[in-house]
């Protein structure tokens, strides 16, 4: 089956910059992709090339296997795209926007508009003025833009930014659904937080190349594999050339530490257990970094405990998206 | 959810015949109208400013048109009243319309830019001529409700006579006309520009200026003039062109005056702008310029139409030579326009615009008609000249119609000034096409470009200035001058000596040498990076097709094992 999006080689230049340079990554279909990367790295560019509101410079893109330059009107029937940022008119109702935007896409205005405002929850408020809607509500309604003409494929671009922690989990849990629908999603964001949550690919895109790309849990199992010596394994994770992955010899991580009494006993104590390269003090919890696989801190619990040191709790400060993208990009964050 | 698009009444592959299309138009309008229309109308019925608006500008134009009534009542007749009233509201309301049409429209189309709503509207597929059509639409529609709300108060003229019905209706087709052609020259700002408050102040900078001089210019200028053709005209009146259609005698002027000219006047800049609004919200890797070609070929085919229909009241070989003379220039001012219009054209077609064609086996005229720097050139210098051959061809068929005794047309006079004009024509386009090819950035190029040809006019008149006061005044020191194109116009003095004839001469095939020669060379450098470019394209798609291969042979491979 062909993937839902096909990126080939692509290259693209700006005067004498090279924004994008030979970025390779599928997309399965019915995926919620994670397209990661510090701000400048290429992400909306890459993008702006996928909804074929630019033709690159090199390389190939395909849509539900047809290329955007060949046929962007069939591509932009099969996408649904929300720009970063993206306006709205104000002074029109929920329903006169989606009716306009219904009316352009020639679908039935009636029957699509009341589908699409079930399925964001947007029926209730279909008479309010957009410019009366708070933000949630109004990246709501861009959502639901999108999904007039019903697209196989939607392209979101920083969808969740600017939203208050509730529109984010209602943003998240909508995103779920449509993936239940069967829509494939390519979610841009550096909010990594926001993309571990829903993402079951990601792609790390840095200053316009692909750092990695793949399932999380097979880029994870990878870099793991990597950290204890194991042999390399297939030259190429979704399409990222293993030249590209920076994978760090010996992996830095973080752990939060609560202890009972003086924190500065339990920093000094750290500071001679194995594997801890830093200790710091911060609003009454000590945070140790350390290097080497997850059971260092089997061995830094013992070590406190050793040291008479009471431990309340213990907690990983990142989670698995958020190490590989540190780990991925290392030393190349711009 | 699924969401089928809708059958709409696009027409049908057989309606050819021109009723038949505009039929379906007026059904497909009726029936769905332009989304963008309705959706800024209903926009605006949410604005509240708008009623304050309509009812301000009421008040001050009854109280401009109260107070001129209640002064000329003082010493003038009554019908002397109503023309005056009739004069001031129209001349009022076309100020209205040349100020606020293009600020509402300048607003149109960079508004969205800068909200940021741009995107989502090109991405629902809708065309850039039904987005340029809708963003019309609705700001004529604002104003047209401007010029309504005056309505009443135009009206106050028939209360005391001296003018007709006709008249004032024929005022308000014109003030519509008017409004449609400002509102289109306030969307082909708002189309370039991306923020509203630049398209407001360029599109009023640039209209306050124009209006007046074209008051003035068509007003009181022309309306003299008029007077001098039909006396029942009022002298020097403002607002002469309504009156004239009902006090003005009929004959070729007549024809000329009210319906060819006015016709050119608003329709040529008006097709300009629209095709110049949807060559600006096309994607530059689209086609944006089949449209402006076709309005160029038309346009130059409306000036030869216009040129000769001009010379048919003509009595005189010496108002044949003015005609012709005012044409060649009216035709190079044209050329030169033109130039620097098309000097944004890409080198060749995109890859995009070359798959859309290929997809719908467009044929070869088409893909003629289509981007590129080379086709549009050859263009503009096939159509000037065969243009300027037409025009000639009539001045010396309507001379040999000429009235028994009338003076002949001095052809030796014309033929010096119509081969300079023809050899800096040439010169004009080889060097807009030069320039083209040798740079990226249009807006520099387009300067250059001002600057070579307004440098080329004003600096050879200074050395033979400084000449001619060097050698006291000699008639040879004018030939220094030969490399403006304003010394044409030296070349129409029947008296030039030789020196002056044959420097005219000699400088008309140097601009026309030096205009092929920059041709061939913009066309060499063009197809140069065009076939570089079209390699490496060539060579990726290899690449690309052997990477397909290897893919499938390799699922192929583990499919059998």
């Amino acid at each position: 089956m062909t993937p839902a999006i096909r990126v080939r080689h692509l290259w693209h230049r700006f005067g004498a910059f090279d924004v994008l340079r030979d970025v390779t990554f599928d997309v399965g279909r019915g995926e919620i992709f994670g397209f990661i990367g510090p701000n400048g790295a290429g992400k909306t560019t890459t993008i702006r090339v996928m909804a074929t509101l630019l033709e690159p410079t090199a390389g190939r893109v395909e849509i539900d296997g047809v290329d955007v330059m060949r046929d962007p009107e069939s591509v932009r029937r099969s996408i649904g795209y929300m720009p970063d940022h993206a306006g709205i008119y104000e002074r029109v109702t929920v329903r006169e926007y989606l009716e306009f935007f219904a009316e352009a896409y020639r679908v039935p205005p009636a029957s699509v508009v009341d589908a699409v405002l079930e399925l964001t929850d947007l029926g209730r408020i279909s008479d309010k003025v957009v410019v009366t809607m708070s933000k949630g509500q109004k990246q709501r309604l861009q959502l639901a833009r999108v999904l007039l003409h019903d697209p196989k494929v939607l392209i979101l671009d920083e969808p969740a930014s600017d939203l208050d922690p509730r529109a984010r989990i209602e943003m998240r849990n909508l995103l779920l659904d449509l993936r239940g629908l069967g829509k494939t999603i390519l979610l841009s964001s550096h909010i990594l937080t926001e993309l571990s949550d829903v993402c079951t690919s990601v792609a790390i895109l840095e200053r316009g190349q692909l750092v990695v790309a793949g399932p999380i849990a097979e880029i994870a199992s990878r870099f793991e594999a990597r950290r204890a010596g194991a042999p390399q394994g297939a030259p190429e994770i979704g399409g990222a050339s293993a030249a590209a992955v920076a994978v760090p010899q010996a992996p830095r991580r973080r752990v939060k530490l609560r202890v009972v009494g003086a924190p500065e006993a339990a920093s000094a104590a750290l500071s001679t257990a194995p594997g801890v390269v830093e200790v710091e003090l911060a609003g009454g919890y000590v945070y140790a970094t350390y290097e080497g696989p997850e059971s260092v801190v089997a061995h830094i619990v013992a070590h406190l405990v050793h040291a008479g040191v009471g431990i309340l709790g213990v907690e990983q400060e990142r989670n698995e998206l958020e190490r590989i993208f540190l780990e991925a990009t290392r030393g190349e964050m711009q | 959810m699924s969401a089928e698009p809708v059958a709409t009444a696009e027409p049908a592959q057989g309606a050819t015949g021109l009723v038949e299309r505009l039929r379906q138009a007026i059904a497909r309008h009726s029936s769905a109208p332009n989304p963008i229309w309705m959706r800024e109308m209903r926009q605006s019925a949410r604005l509240t400013r708008t009623p304050f608006v309509l009812m301000s500008l009421t008040i001050i134009a009854t109280m401009i048109i109260a107070g001129v009534g209640g002064s000329v009542m003082q010493t003038q007749r009554s019908d002397a009243v109503g023309q005056a009233l009739f004069h001031t509201f129209f001349s009022l309301a076309f100020f209205v319309v040349a100020w606020a049409g293009p600020a509402v429209a300048a607003n149109a189309i960079a508004s969205e830019r800068e909200g940021r709503t741009w995107e989502a509207v090109v991405l629902t597929g809708m065309s850039p001529k039904t987005i340029a059509r809708g963003k019309f639409l609705s700001a004529f529609t604002a104003i047209a409700s401007y010029v309504v709300m005056l309505a009443p108060v135009g009206a106050l003229c028939f209360l005391f006579g001296g003018v007709d019905f006709l008249e004032v209706l024929i005022g308000y087709v014109y003030l519509f006309a008017l409004s449609a052609l400002f509102v289109a020259f306030g969307l082909a700002i708002s189309s370039k520009l991306a923020t509203s408050r630049g398209a407001i102040m360029v599109t009023l900078l640039l209209s306050v200026p124009a209006s007046a001089t074209i008051f003035g210019t068509f007003g009181p200028g022309l309306g003299q003039a008029v007077h001098g053709l039909w006396e029942r005209v009022p002298s020097g009146a403002p607002v002469w062109l309504p009156m004239a259609y009902v006090r003005g005698e009929l004959g070729v002027e007549y024809v000329l005056l009210l319906f060819v000219v006015p016709f050119v006047v608003i329709a040529v800049p008006a097709w300009f702008l629209y095709e110049s609004t949807v060559a600006n919200l096309t994607e530059p890797t689209d086609d944006r310029s089949s449209g402006l070609k076709r309005w160029f070929i038309g346009t130059t085919l409306v000036l030869v139409l216009a040129a000769l229909s001009a010379m048919i009241p003509l009595i005189t070989g010496d108002q044949i030579l003015i005609a012709l003379v005012a044409d060649t220039t009216l035709l190079l001012l044209f050329v030169l326009f033109c130039v620097s219009v098309f000097m944004g054209e890409p080198l060749a077609p995109s890859r995009r615009v070359r798959y859309a064609w290929d997809r719908s086996n467009v044929g070869r005229v088409s893909r003629w008609l289509g981007p590129g720097m080379e086709p549009t050139f050859q263009l503009v210098l096939g159509a000037t000249v065969i243009a300027l051959a037409l025009v000639s061809v009539g001045g010396l068929v309507r001379e040999m119609f000429l009235p028994r005794g009338s003076t002949s047309l001095r052809f030796d006079v014309f033929a010096r000034f119509v081969s300079y004009f023809g050899g800096f024509t040439v010169f004009v386009i080889g060097l807009g096409a030069w320039l083209r090819a040798r740079s990226t950035n249009l807006f520099g190029q387009r300067i250059v470009f001002g600057v070579i040809l307004g440098g080329l006019a004003i600096v050879p008149w200074i050395i033979a200035l400084v000449l001619g006061i060097a050698l006291r005044g000699s008639d040879a020191t004018l030939s220094f001058a030969c490399a403006s194109p304003l010394f044409g116009f030296v070349l129409l003095d029947h008296s030039a000596n030789g020196e002056v004839v044959a420097a005219g001469f000699v400088m008309s095939v140097i601009f026309a040498g030096t205009g092929f020669a920059a041709l061939g060379s913009a066309f060499r450098r063009a197809r140069g990076i065009v076939r570089a470019w079209e390699e490496r394209q060539d060579q990726t798609d290899a690449a690309f097709a052997a990477e397909d291969a290897a893919l499938e042979a390799a699922s192929r491979n583990a499919a059998s094992s």
